[in-house]
């Protein structure tokens, strides 16, 4: 199930964090963070290392008391409902937390057993989220046997065995090969449609671009932005950004479009035959630049929308210096 | 062409020497050992001058009791500190997936493990050096040869090389530090007393046969002054201070020249341990994970199928193992169907092997021995305490440490078991390892109690009459089990919950449990020695500080001091009854807190509360 982003924000959030501060040792490992996550929505926590993410994530799944601010999830404050928010979420640390000596299902069975499911129960969960990881015939394996991506599964599987409605996964695919980390994009994808609200600590941006509805980026203890990722990727752009790419090239293109009224700026991207146009939307429309590069015998190839790529708006919100 | 000048390099032990001159512990060590040392030697001057007060110049030539007083305590240095310093030489590089990084430099195997034991020794020597001035004090005073001051320093010496060299043996064949430190001192034990123990025993007519060899060799020429003492000098052949003591009231060289002599045997070991750490440097360097205890039972499993696969028995099962997925409690079942030391068939292993060789080693004993207090029987029963100590600290420790090392630990606290409940069924193998360990001891205690009830009846007048007390010793023996057991498992869980890594966790539990058996002797020391005329009695119940006094009493039957057996055991009941109470008291009732997340119970803070902040920018991780 696809949710519409303005349907997504007007719910109460999952996870609403108001203004908390915490200290290690005198370092001030957060400083005022606040942010929200929607329901049913994957929301992204990036963030350069030493920033405050597995912080911030402890204290969401209880591990952590804030030292200042609150934090409530599903409403309930973390420092007065503990059992009703560990009841009802599954986290996934940034390490393969599993029992090696273990096989998959007893593993899976473990955990089941840990959140008082019953025996008949946990038969049934473990079947379908084995199914849903594609880990059937790897149930009887020892865990120490398997690869780190078939580790990651199971991992992934485990949080799933008390059915949470929330996901905190920090860097799942760390580790991974490329092949195991678009089969984990997958499945999170899957758990999305499947109303799950996801949140995901990741370093690998292009990923969390394709994937996330909304996202967080902290610095230093601090939120640097917190919205949609659409939000993201277009904000501090003032005029519209578009790309152009044609069949071939033509002369005089960039100056004659430099030329017209309302164009702000046209350059070349850097690649054979691309062009990035920026223009006042009051001045004038996509529609007259594309006739006008029609006009001039330009064959298109494509015109869209340029977003900034999530890594220049990470490099761009972050400060640079060695954490 | 511009000559180089000639130039000595030894880059691993400068690495060495600065990564200890970085550690704060290093000097807070070096500070609390020069107190205590220094603190001691001034108690021995004390007491030296204590009978003097009319002539001070009386202590001349009385040097000798300080510098022996001295001597020994360097030597009880270098055996208790030693290995602890050395174990870890290798170990470390290992575990930090850095000895690969050395092997593939230009240092060969034979200067790694050099310039490796040249680090480790320097920091005992700093320590030691710390006792030269008062050495030469103490010569000054007079009535100090100098051939007792050259044996002195000389075995000192080789005694340090022989247990650094063994130290840094087993760092290079274990894989882990832990392994190794307790590698380093059993091996460093039966090194030095496992032939005195045979010998004393006489088990398997070990001792007949020592004293046979020595006669033999009282027949050669130099050797016939020396091998005087039926066999004795070969038991504690590797013993540095047994030939400091031989040889300290002989003067001259003849006397230089027999402790090197003597000293020999212990040059070769040192010799040997470093060609074996060197030969196993490079071949053990990237040993897998192995569970060494479950290759051990496995092994046992091989030898006892074997022997179950006869005519007679033909592999009959008593009690057929089934591992059943959890129904309730899945961390119990964990500890109890997953782990080597809490499964029933290891366990029943455990039992089998440590329970046959005691009754075996029982009978043989009480066949030969005609007194009631039976040594064999209590150096067993103290041998069987030690391995039970290690065995729990081991594993007691590693419930919660070992989780956390794994990094298993978040996970499962993020899960709805509440702290206590966690940790209830987490002892749960524990508790079964427990239980297997009490039936050996509980064998020879119950074997003690029969011996001395047979020996009242036919030995009423006998010199000792608190040996004859079998119920008193029964009594005693069943109440400091009970006690001991449950306390020593809560005290190792919380070490367990306190300490943040596991191998750290099982060297502070044992590191713990040693000084704390020891502590109160040292400390009664000086007070004995700044006050002769101190009432004992006052204080004599202050070594029930130590766990270890009561046990030690009551197996040698000493109550003499006390008039009763009774009023100690109330007094040391008391003292660990309360042990076990507060240990098991700090396990529960800060159980979420210790392991790391919230508290079920509700606690409310303000909004508003202020945190305490610093104005640096932050460069630290998470």
């Amino acid at each position: 199930m696809t949710v519409k982003m303005n349907e997504l924000f007007l719910s109460e959030p999952v996870i609403d964090i108001q203004n908390i501060s915490h200290s290690f040792k005198g370092h001030r490992a957060l400083q005022g963070v606040s942010f929200q996550v929607q329901p049913k929505s994957l929301h992204g926590f990036v963030g350069p290392n030493g920033a405050g993410k597995t912080t911030t994530l402890k204290i969401i799944c209880t591990l952590l008391r804030p030292q200042a601010g609150k934090v409530e999830v599903f409403g309930n404050d973390v420092n007065s409902s503990v059992k009703e928010i560990r009841k009802r979420i599954g986290f996934m640390p940034d390490h393969f937390s599993t029992y090696r000596q273990m096989t998959v299902y007893e593993y899976l069975d473990f955990f089941g057993a840990a959140y008082g499911l019953s025996l008949e129960q946990r038969d049934q969960v473990i079947n379908d989220v084995l199914t849903l990881t594609d880990m059937d015939g790897r149930k009887d394996s020892l865990i120490s046997g398997l690869s780190r991506g078939m580790q990651q599964r199971v991992s992934l599987a485990r949080v799933l065995v008390n059915d949470p409605d929330l996901l905190l996964l920090d860097e799942p695919a760390s580790g991974l090969d490329p092949r195991a980390r678009i089969e984990l994009m997958e499945i999170l994808q899957e758990l999305k449609r499947m109303g799950k609200t996801i949140f995901i600590s990741s370093h690998i941006l292009s990923e969390l671009a394709e994937l996330c509805d909304s996202v967080t980026i902290i610095d230093r203890g601090k939120v640097k932005y917190s919205g949609t990722m659409d939000g993201l990727l277009t904000h501090e752009q003032e005029h519209p950004c578009y790309k152009l790419t044609l069949d071939s090239e033509v002369e005089g293109l960039v100056e004659s479009l430099a030329s017209e009224p309302g164009v702000m700026n046209v350059e070349k991207t850097g690649k054979p035959r691309e062009l990035r146009i920026s223009f006042d939307a009051t001045l004038t429309t996509t529609g007259n630049l594309l006739s006008k590069i029609i006009e001039l015998q330009g064959s298109i190839e494509s015109f869209q929308r340029d977003k900034k790529h999530l890594n220049q708006a990470f490099l761009d919100l972050t400060e640079q210096g060695v954490r | 062409m511009k000559m180089r000048k000639f130039q000595v390099s030894l880059p691993l032990l400068a690495k060495e020497l600065a990564e200890m001159a970085n550690r704060r512990r290093t000097y807070i060590i070096r500070t609390i050992y020069a107190l205590l040392f220094l603190g001691f030697v001034g108690f021995i001057y004390l007491e030296s001058i204590s009978g003097l007060q009319n002539n001070p110049m009386a202590i001349l030539g009385r040097g000798r009791q300080i510098f022996e007083s001295m001597v020994y305590l360097q030597f009880t240095a270098i055996y208790l500190f030693l290995p602890a310093i050395t174990c870890s030489v290798i170990t470390q590089e290992k575990e930090r997936n850095s000895l690969g990084l050395l092997l593939i430099t230009r240092l060969s195997p034979s200067t790694i493990i050099l310039e490796k034991y040249l680090g480790r020794l320097i920091t005992m020597i700093t320590f030691l050096m710390l006792g030269l001035p008062i050495l030469a004090f103490a010569y000054s005073l007079g009535g100090v040869s100098l051939a007792m001051f050259i044996n002195a320093l000389w075995l000192l010496l080789i005694t340090m090389l022989q247990v650094a060299a063994l130290g840094v043996l087993c760092s290079s064949f274990c894989r882990t530090t832990v392994s190794a430190f307790i590698a380093t001192y059993v091996v460093g034990f039966f090194m030095l007393f496992g032939l005195g123990i045979l010998y004393g025993l006489n088990l398997f007519y070990f001792g007949d046969l020592l004293r046979s060899i020595s006669r033999s060799l009282q027949g050669a020429p130099y050797l016939a002054n020396y091998f005087n003492r039926g066999g004795e000098e070969l038991c504690f052949i590797m013993f540095g201070p047994y030939w400091f003591d031989r040889f300290s009231m002989r003067g001259g060289a003849a006397s230089v020249f027999s402790v090197f002599v003597f000293s020999i045997p212990i040059m070769i070991t040192t010799f040997m341990f470093l060609i074996f750490a060197h030969y196993f440097l490079v071949r053990r360097a990237f040993l897998p994970a192995r569970n060494y205890l479950l290759n051990l039972f496995k092994s046992l499993d091989r030898v006892f199928s074997k022997i179950n696969n006869n005519r007679v028995t033909r592999g009959i099962v008593l009690v057929k193992e089934q591992i059943q997925l959890p129904e309730f409690a899945p961390i119990a079942w964990r500890e109890t169907s997953k782990k080597s030391l809490g499964t029933f068939r290891y366990l029943f292993r455990i039992l089998v092997t440590l329970e046959v060789p005691i009754l075996f080693i029982c009978v043989l004993i009480a066949t030969g021995s005609p007194r009631p207090v039976v040594d064999g029987a209590v150096i067993l029963l103290w041998l069987v305490w030690g391995l039970t100590v290690l065995l729990l600290a081991v594993s007691a420790t590693s419930l919660i440490s070992g989780e956390r090392s794994h990094e298993t630990l978040d996970v499962l606290l993020t899960t709805p078991i509440s702290g206590k409940e966690l940790l209830r069924q987490k002892i749960a193998g524990v508790k079964r390892l427990c239980l297997v360990l009490l039936i050996p001891l509980l064998t020879i205690v119950l074997f003690e109690t029969w011996w001395k009830w047979e020996y009242s009846y036919i030995a009423s007048g006998y010199r000792n009459e608190y040996a004859l007390q079998w119920f008193a010793y029964l009594v005693g023996s069943l109440i400091t089990l009970s006690i001991y057991l449950p306390m020593l498992i809560w005290l190792f869980c919380w070490i367990g919950m306190k300490v943040k890594s596991q191998t750290k966790a099982i060297l502070t539990a044992l590191g713990l449990i040693i000084v704390w058996c020891i502590l109160p002797f040292i400390l009664a020391f000086p007070i004995f020695m700044l006050n002769p005329s101190f009432d004992e009695d006052s204080i004599i119940y202050g070594l029930f500080l130590s766990p270890a006094s009561f046990v030690v009493i009551n197996e040698i039957a000493e109550f003499h001091e006390f008039g009763t057996p009774w009023i100690p055991l109330l007094v040391n009941t008391i003292i660990y009854g309360g042990c076990l109470l507060l240990f098991r008291s700090q396990c529960l009732n800060h159980i979420d807190e210790n392991l790391g997340r919230l508290s079920d119970q509700d606690i409310h803070f303000s909004r508003d509360t202020k945190i305490p902040v610093s104005d640096q920018p932050i460069f630290s991780s998470e």
